[in-house]
């Protein structure tokens, strides 16, 4: 079984290919910033310093998601391949977009906080006086979050809205949540959750976190948000429950340090077993002057079968 | 006949506004109401369940007809709006899919390889240390396109080693992605396809002298033609691979072939080699398919 995995540093990839080879399996790991796309007629390469890469039965791709313009290319060629991978096409895109991401869980009906985002100050300033408060208020450069603060009232909220100085693309108001934080590694079915406790309204990072069982009800949400967003393998945050973070990279070693079971062990097995899925599904299949259709209809055939 | 079928004209944050006041002329005509709006106006409002646009308090996903002309600049918004739009029954000439693959120059090329339509050797790279492994696929001259780029003002033409090397330190500094495209050599005009349903305009365009582009925005001239037999099969092939309606694919020759060098997300209607041609079309296609829609809801 071949699987690769693509990672922007070796620190990221090395404990998930040293647990795949554990299991036995033949993994590689791929800088992203090997990586060249080649579009030809008729045809898309994915080559690694000017050589063509090998097909592997599944791939694990863990970068941030800016890197979206290129993996997006990439995904497709894969996905083309026919090949596992860790994200379906279009994930990178949602991940990068938070108003995106948000109308997306929205749709597929996944508990979120509810948002208000709009390109325009005005518009917003026009609404301040008509929502509700505590929010978290933040402003876009491009597809990029700026800065992110909680504002209590109207004024608050023009007050943040004027302080900036720089030309913006959006603006998102998002009901706050005042509580812990559940940060969550989405392995396939498998969910490790790790709380982080708020003190003096303050929520600490994740290495300040500890583990914590998810209820069957905020185990379902985490796997779902994930799946909705096109991963199989993903970081989701919940707050009370709900929704409020997805990203396509897991910080394994925080979350290794935390759980009492290796993270990269658990992708590992995953991957495996997808890989073999896939081996099975993309076998060359045998064929003979059509020979294989007249055994396929005999005993025999239901033997081999 | 006016009819009370709606249509919404969704418009970047800079819609050219000669453009727009010819559409919503021509709309006017063929829609019994007609509101054009600006990406930046609108409040994208999800919750559990539920995600709307909307536009002083009137509800933007009701409308019959929907055309987002937006741009790689309204990326933030465009890609939630799209998403939103794409949950209704509305009828949209362009998808989301689309909107992110053709403001992608490589992108655009390898989705179309997959269908053989005929384009130029690209290739796609983040880091600039491996950049020769690119140029070993096009060779100089090449065409370097930042995956921002639009209306031919982030593309370089690059003739060596030397040149590459100083604009490849500038792009780093920014964080771009960075697109190749091998460089021919055509005459000094290319064509461009309005593929509008099932009907295409076909436009002749000449670059400014001096300039490589044939981009009208740059100061080129344009003038109608009869599209042949191939340049119809590959500009609605382009089109179909695409998944959109309406767009702009603009081809050159090369080796006596026609090739496709970008497709247009939100194409510019010549107005002033043209008129309304297009818009006309364009308006026309949108009512139609109203229609449609609002028959398949009265059965």
């Amino acid at each position: 079984m071949d699987i690769l995995v693509i990672a922007e540093k070796k620190g990221v990839a090395n404990p998930i290919v040293a647990a795949l080879k554990e299991k036995g399996a033949h993994a590689q790991y791929l800088r992203v910033s090997k990586i060249t796309l080649v579009s030809k007629q008729k045809e898309t390469l994915i080559k690694s310093l000017g050589e063509k890469i090998p097909y592997y039965d599944a791939v694990i791709i863990q970068v941030r998601a800016t890197l979206a313009p290129f993996i997006e290319p990439l995904l497709e060629e894969l996905h083309d391949q026919e090949c596992y991978v860790s994200a379906k096409k279009g994930a990178y895109y949602n991940a990068m977009n938070e108003p995106y991401q948000f109308v997306t869980l929205a749709l597929e009906d996944i508990p979120t906080p509810k948002t208000l985002t709009s390109g325009s100050a005005k518009n917003i300033e026009k609404v301040s006086t008509r929502i509700s408060y505590p929010l978290i208020a933040k402003y876009f450069v491009g597809r990029k979050a700026q800065q992110e603060i909680v504002v209590e009232t109207s004024t608050e909220l023009n007050h943040f809205i004027k302080s900036i100085r720089t030309e913006t693309d959006g603006f998102m108001l998002r009901e706050y949540i005042p509580g812990d934080a559940i940060s969550c590694a989405v392995i396939g079915k498998k969910v490790f959750a790790v709380k982080r406790k708020q003190k003096d309204e303050i929520v600490p990072e994740l290495s300040a976190g500890e583990t914590y069982k998810l209820s069957e009800e905020d185990h379902k949400t985490a796997i779902s948000a994930a799946h909705a967003c096109g991963f199989d393998i993903a970081r989701v945050d919940l707050a009370k429950g709900r929704v409020v973070k997805i990203e396509p990279m897991i910080p394994w070693a925080e979350f290794d340090r935390i759980s009492s079971e290796s993270l990269e062990e658990t992708a590992a097995s995953f991957l495996i077993e997808k890989a073999k899925t896939n081996r099975h599904k993309n076998k060359p299949k045998f064929s003979f002057f059509g020979l294989e259709k007249l055994i396929e209809k005999t005993a025999l055939g239901g033997r081999l079968k | 006949m006016t009819s009370q079928k709606s249509l919404l004209i969704i418009g970047s944050k800079t819609y050219k506004e000669s453009t727009i006041n010819s559409m919503l002329e021509e709309a006017k005509q063929k829609f019994g109401k007609v509101l054009f709006v600006t990406i930046d106006k609108i409040q994208i409002q999800t919750s559990q369940g539920r995600a709307g646009l909307f536009y002083k308090g009137k509800n933007l996903l009701e409308y019959d007809a929907i055309y987002p002309r937006i741009s790689s600049r309204d990326f933030l918004l465009g890609e939630a709006v799209m998403k939103a739009i794409q949950s209704t029954n509305a009828y949209c000439p362009v998808t989301l899919e689309s909107y992110q693959v053709t403001n992608h120059k490589f992108f655009t090329s390898q989705k179309l390889s997959t269908k053989s339509i005929p384009g130029v050797t690209s290739t796609l790279f983040i880091s600039p240390r491996y950049a020769d492994y690119a140029i070993d696929e096009t060779g100089y001259p090449f065409v370097m396109k930042l995956i921002s780029g639009f209306a031919g003002k982030g593309v370089v033409l690059i003739n060596s080693k030397e040149q590459m090397e100083s604009i490849l330190d500038a792009v780093h500094l920014f964080e771009e992605f960075i697109s190749t495209q091998k460089f021919i050599k055509g005459k000094d005009s290319d064509v461009r396809c309005y593929v509008i349903g099932d009907y295409v305009v076909a436009v002749k365009r000449k670059c400014k002298k001096g300039d490589w582009r044939a981009n009208i925005s740059r100061g080129g001239s344009a003038h109608l033609i009869n599209p042949t037999p191939e340049m119809l099969s590959i500009a609605k092939g382009a089109a179909k691979t695409l998944g959109m309606d309406m767009c702009a694919v603009d081809l050159m020759e090369y080796k006596n072939k026609w090739v496709v060098i970008e497709v247009n997300f939100m194409p510019g209607p010549f107005k002033k080699y043209l008129g309304t041609t297009v818009i006309h079309e364009w308006i026309r296609l949108l009512a139609e398919k109203a229609d449609a829609k609002k028959g398949k809801e009265s059965e």
